[in-house]
């Protein structure tokens, strides 16, 4: 369809291209007149429909449109679309961007914030505090040199105080100041450990099950012997804890469930893992057949 | 007072500059005698609240100063004391003096507080006041044009290091308010706190005004959504962002005071008083020079926030190009210290609107009037045809301290 707003008219108008403009005036003249009232009355009745819709349009551009109008209408009809046109080249139309966001790194750092809105005038913003010198001055060298060697000497002694019981206690070796041997891992132990080793470096990591238990049993007995001695001798001791009480040889660990966690096994990544502990749990003992203890699982 | 016979009364006329000519006096000494206030005003002639209530702080901070009014309250005679401060026993109570504003006040508490710092340094002992009551407001006041506690604390309280006082000086916030109903009234609550005495402050030479560097401000509302503050914020960094990136304006956001409503068939009733928002915008210039400006919300309503931060930016904007080392705000207080200086030529860059403005010349004439020395003016060899102003100080300084 022609252009029938005046609105398209001005808009399209311009993309006209100079030799399209000499091709339209060689090509056969239509009746004009038709043409024009014809657009007219198009436009008329679009501009009711409009101006009933939204307000009254200016009058005035609309006036000048029609003088184009019977030339380009043809022209519009053969090519929807004309080009682009060099004559607006001289009107440039400027558009100012300002972009009003800002980013949160626009924003001022908190410690500025509180220097500016404290209760104190503002002072200027100290600039980051300079890199410390690695290196010392010339001038106090010597001065620095005694600084550590006395540090160095402190931590010594203080480590020969730490130390000074296994001294004591093994007079054989006090012959110097610096231990030797089985002293030598003591002390470097004590010395771990007031540093924050979670563990003594002596106590044995692995040992065979045999000598495992023994101990343990040994501890066990012992202590049973002391409560039993302590109890004929009416002394009161300290209530037996954990699992170390004597009585009993094994203490079964209640389960940590979860909320919402499997009855049994252990759920991990979608998947039901059940140990082997788990899957004799559930079946039973395999010697007695056909009694199934559900050994208080729920 | 036995001195009259050597210091005769100096003699003003008219309301205007009041609070300068009384802080003249109380530095310089010197008795005055302010007449015909408001004489040809036929409902209310005399002095207006503010202006008493500033005598009364006057009253309060000196000791030995004297004030008689005329019955209609048109002439006046101060013949001023020694600025004590808040010295224990003389009106302070555990080293902080309490001063009730009224309700009546339509001023800025900028009013008290800028004439106060002045005189704060010639004190004996420190100043610490609490402003209070009815009529303390914080913003700006858009009908009178006194800036708000913000610009005074970023803007004013600065100025003073480069006089070498820069101690233990603050000024706290304590409760916000804008202008009540009207323009009086608001109810906030402001200490200030000038520890720093000095016998005489330093000679001043400020010739290089620099260039701008960093702006800075506070946007605050009290009463009304905090969103206020952001368009405000966001409108004025629009306009100023272009020439400093360095801008950020920091937001306050409060609500408004409580205060006991005067309505006497409601007793013990409360209401909220003094809703608005404003902003306050500095700028510090490489050298350290300050501008700052600042709008708010007039008390009717009304205006929308985006307005409020664009014209603070544009009032910044033509604040700076004014040019000079102090703005018309800030030029009372330096031209005011430094003739308050040792016995030395002090120089200071001001812009030709500045010490042009009416407000500094009256300055010039009143310490000329009491005792003070002349202006030295000349033109700085700048593109903005900046004015040098060489003040030669008094080389009293501070009377207590010396006795002290």
């Amino acid at each position: 369809m022609a252009p029938i707003t005046a609105k398209s008219i001005t808009g399209k108008r311009k993309r006209v291209s100079r030799e399209e403009l000499l091709r339209d005036q060689s090509s056969p003249e239509r009746s004009s007149s038709e043409e024009q009232s014809d657009t007219e009355d198009i436009q008329a009745i679009f501009r009711r429909a409009f101006e009933a819709k939204f307000k009254p349009i200016d009058v005035e551009p609309v006036k000048k449109a029609p003088k184009i109008v019977p030339q380009e209408e043809e022209e519009e009809e053969e090519s929807a679309w004309s080009g682009i046109s060099d004559e607006e080249e001289d009107k440039v139309e400027v558009v100012e961007y300002v972009d009003t966001r800002r980013s949160e790194a626009d924003r001022a750092s908190k410690t500025e914030m509180k220097a500016f809105m404290s209760s104190k005038p503002p002072t200027a913003p100290k600039p980051a505090p300079p890199p410390s010198k690695s290196k010392p001055k010339s001038g106090d060298d010597d001065d620095d040199i005694t600084e550590t060697a006395n540090l160095k000497n402190d931590m010594a002694l203080q480590q020969l105080l730490r130390d000074s019981h296994l001294l004591s206690s093994n007079p054989s070796a006090s012959s110097g100041t610096t231990l030797t041997g089985a002293l030598r891992h003591k002390s470097t132990d004590l010395t771990l450990l007031s540093l924050g080793a979670k563990k003594s470096i002596h106590t044995q990591a692995k040992m065979p099950r045999s000598h495992r238990i023994g101990i343990t049993e040994k501890a066990r007995q012992r202590e049973q012997k002391r409560r039993t001695e302590a109890r004929e001798n009416g002394i009161i001791l300290e209530r037996a804890s954990g699992g170390d009480s004597g009585g009993k040889g094994r203490v079964m660990k209640k389960r940590e469930k979860g909320v919402g966690g499997p009855g049994v096994g252990r759920m991990r990544g979608g998947t039901l893992n059940l140990s082997r502990r788990d899957l004799a749990d559930i079946n039973g003992p395999p010697d007695r057949k056909g009694k199934k203890k559900g050994k208080g699982r729920r | 007072m036995a001195d009259e016979t050597v210091q005769p009364l100096a003699k003003f006329t008219g309301h205007k500059y009041l609070v300068q000519r009384l802080v003249l006096a109380t530095l310089t000494g010197r008795p005055i005698r302010i007449s015909q206030i408001r004489s040809s005003n036929p409902t209310n002639p005399g002095l207006a609240p503010h202006e008493v209530s500033f005598l009364r702080l006057l009253e309060a901070i000196t000791n030995g100063s004297t004030i008689e009014f005329s019955y209609t309250g048109t002439t006046l005679v101060y013949r001023p004391g020694l600025i004590t401060g808040s010295a224990e026993g003389l009106g302070a109570s555990g080293g902080v003096l309490r001063h009730e504003i009224p309700g009546t006040n339509a001023r800025g508490i900028s009013y008290y507080l800028i004439p106060l710092c002045m005189l704060a340094p010639f004190a004996k002992d420190k100043v610490n006041v609490i402003f209070h009551g009815n009529g303390v407001i914080t913003s700006a006041t858009p009908g009178v044009g006194d800036v708000s506690v913000d610009t005074v604390r970023t803007a004013i309280l600065p100025l003073y290091q480069q006089f070498g006082i820069q101690n233990n000086i603050e000024i706290r916030i304590l409760k916000r308010s804008s202008p009540g109903p009207g323009g009086k009234g608001g109810g906030g609550e402001v200490q200030l706190v000038f520890g720093h005495q000095v016998r005489l402050p330093k000679t001043l030479h400020w010739l290089n005004p620099g260039r701008v560097k960093r702006i800075r401000g506070v946007a605050y509302s009290t009463g009304v959504a905090g969103a206020n503050n952001a368009r405000m914020i966001e409108s004025a960094r629009g306009v100023l962002n272009k020439f400093v990136m360095d801008t950020y304006v920091f937001s306050d956001v409060s609500t408004a005071p409580l205060v006991p409503s005067q309505d006497k068939t409601k007793p013990g009733e409360k209401k909220r008083l003094g809703i608005g928002f404003g902003i306050s915008l500095v700028a510090e210039s490489s050298t350290g020079c300050l501008y700052s400006a600042d709008v708010a919300s007039p008390p009717n309503g009304g205006v929308p926030p985006e307005d409020i931060g664009k014209q603070c930016a544009y009032q910044l904007l033509e604040i700076i190009s004014q040019g000079g080392c102090a703005s018309k705000v800030a030029a009372p207080t330096m031209m005011t210290l430094m003739a308050m200086g040792s016995e030395d030529v002090g120089r200071l860059c001001l812009g030709r609107d500045v010490i042009g403005s009416e407000e500094m010349i009256q300055l010039g004439r009143d310490l000329n009037a009491l005792g003070g020395s002349g202006w030295g003016l000349r033109d700085a060899n700048t593109e903005e045809g900046e004015v040098v102003v060489s003040v030669v100080g008094r080389g009293v300084g501070n009377v207590g301290r010396k006795i002290a």
